[in-house]
């Protein structure tokens, strides 16, 4: 069952094919942990939210049209389950009053990778970022999810993507 | 694409897709998978059994309901009926003595029941 498209193995699982969610589960799991760690979830955290994201899948499997890859739908159900948490024990500040977390990398001519680059970034760049880059938000969408004016979240995405250029080093 | 568009994502030249889309090295786990699809069947059974309890509470009442009220007088109606196509039918609306709302209601307590139990069966 291996090479079974995703949107098949989704319709087999909607008919109670628990094998087929296995399949899917297997093939997704690795990369939602790592995409709520990239988010900024401690590992315990990010196990636990990609446990409850992929069990919601199933509940909801039929929801599953099959357009693009199911980890792609499963992200963004894992995503509203980080920003409930993140919203439940951090207030996000304006941008105008939020507290500058960020500190230069610390060889200015010593180029990061993305993921450090990424995991430099204060928290409300590295969430805007992620939810649009990792789990296909709107800047609207993030909005609303974030409680956080639509300019404010734009500009966090502006300032994001311009502070991981500059760790990388690839001014363009 | 400018900063504030909102059709599309700005930096693609840094491919954060292609980093979200790709897992960190290490983070393959069957201990938890094998916890994820074991709370999956448990759900399953709660389900079940919660359906399955919801419909023999539903089958309890309408035959209380049908022992209070209306066993004498169905008995000979429901005997009669029997001997035509919707007997079954006829007896139990008799039966209740409240028309076809109480004959409905067994029907789903009796549907549900059955659900349940294949569910419980399967998950077996």
């Amino acid at each position: 069952m291996e090479g079974v498209p995703d949107a098949i193995l989704a319709g087999r699982a909607a008919a109670g094919d628990t094998g087929a969610f296995a399949v899917l589960v297997r093939r997704s799991l690795p990369r939602l942990r790592s995409f709520l760690r990239r988010m900024g979830a401690p590992a315990d955290l990010a196990d636990d939210l990609a446990q409850d994201a992929l069990v919601i899948a199933f509940e909801r499997i039929g929801d599953y049209r099959g357009e693009g890859a199911f980890v792609a739908w499963v992200r963004r159900i894992a995503a509203r389950r980080y920003l409930r948490v993140i919203r439940s024990r951090v207030r996000l500040e304006p941008l105008d009053h939020a507290p500058e977390a960020y500190s230069p990398a610390p060889d200015i001519g010593q180029a990061l990778d993305l993921d450090s680059a990424l995991e430099r970034l204060p928290l409300a760049q590295r969430l805007c970022v992620s939810l649009q880059h990792g789990a296909g938000y709107t800047a609207s969408e993030i909005a609303l999810a974030l409680g956080l004016p639509e300019g404010t979240v734009k500009s966090h995405i502006s300032r994001g993507l311009a502070r991981l250029r500059q760790d990388l080093g690839t001014q363009r | 694409m400018t900063p504030d568009s909102d059709t599309g994502p700005e930096g693609f030249d840094l491919q954060l897709e292609a980093l979200f889309d790709s897992p960190l090295p290490g983070l393959e786990s069957p201990v938890l998978e094998g916890r994820i699809l074991a709370r999956l069947v448990q759900r399953r059974r709660v389900r079940a059994i919660v359906l399955g309890l919801g419909g023999l509470i539903g089958v309890c009442i309408a035959l209380r309901r049908f022992l209070e009220t209306g066993v004498q007088a169905s008995a000979t109606r429901a005997v009669i009926d029997m001997a035509s196509g919707n007997a079954l039918v006829r007896a139990l609306n008799g039966a209740l003595g409240s028309g076809m709302v109480g004959t409905l209601a067994v029907c789903a307590g009796l549907t549900v029941l059955g659900l349940a139990l294949v569910r419980a069966l399967e998950e077996a």
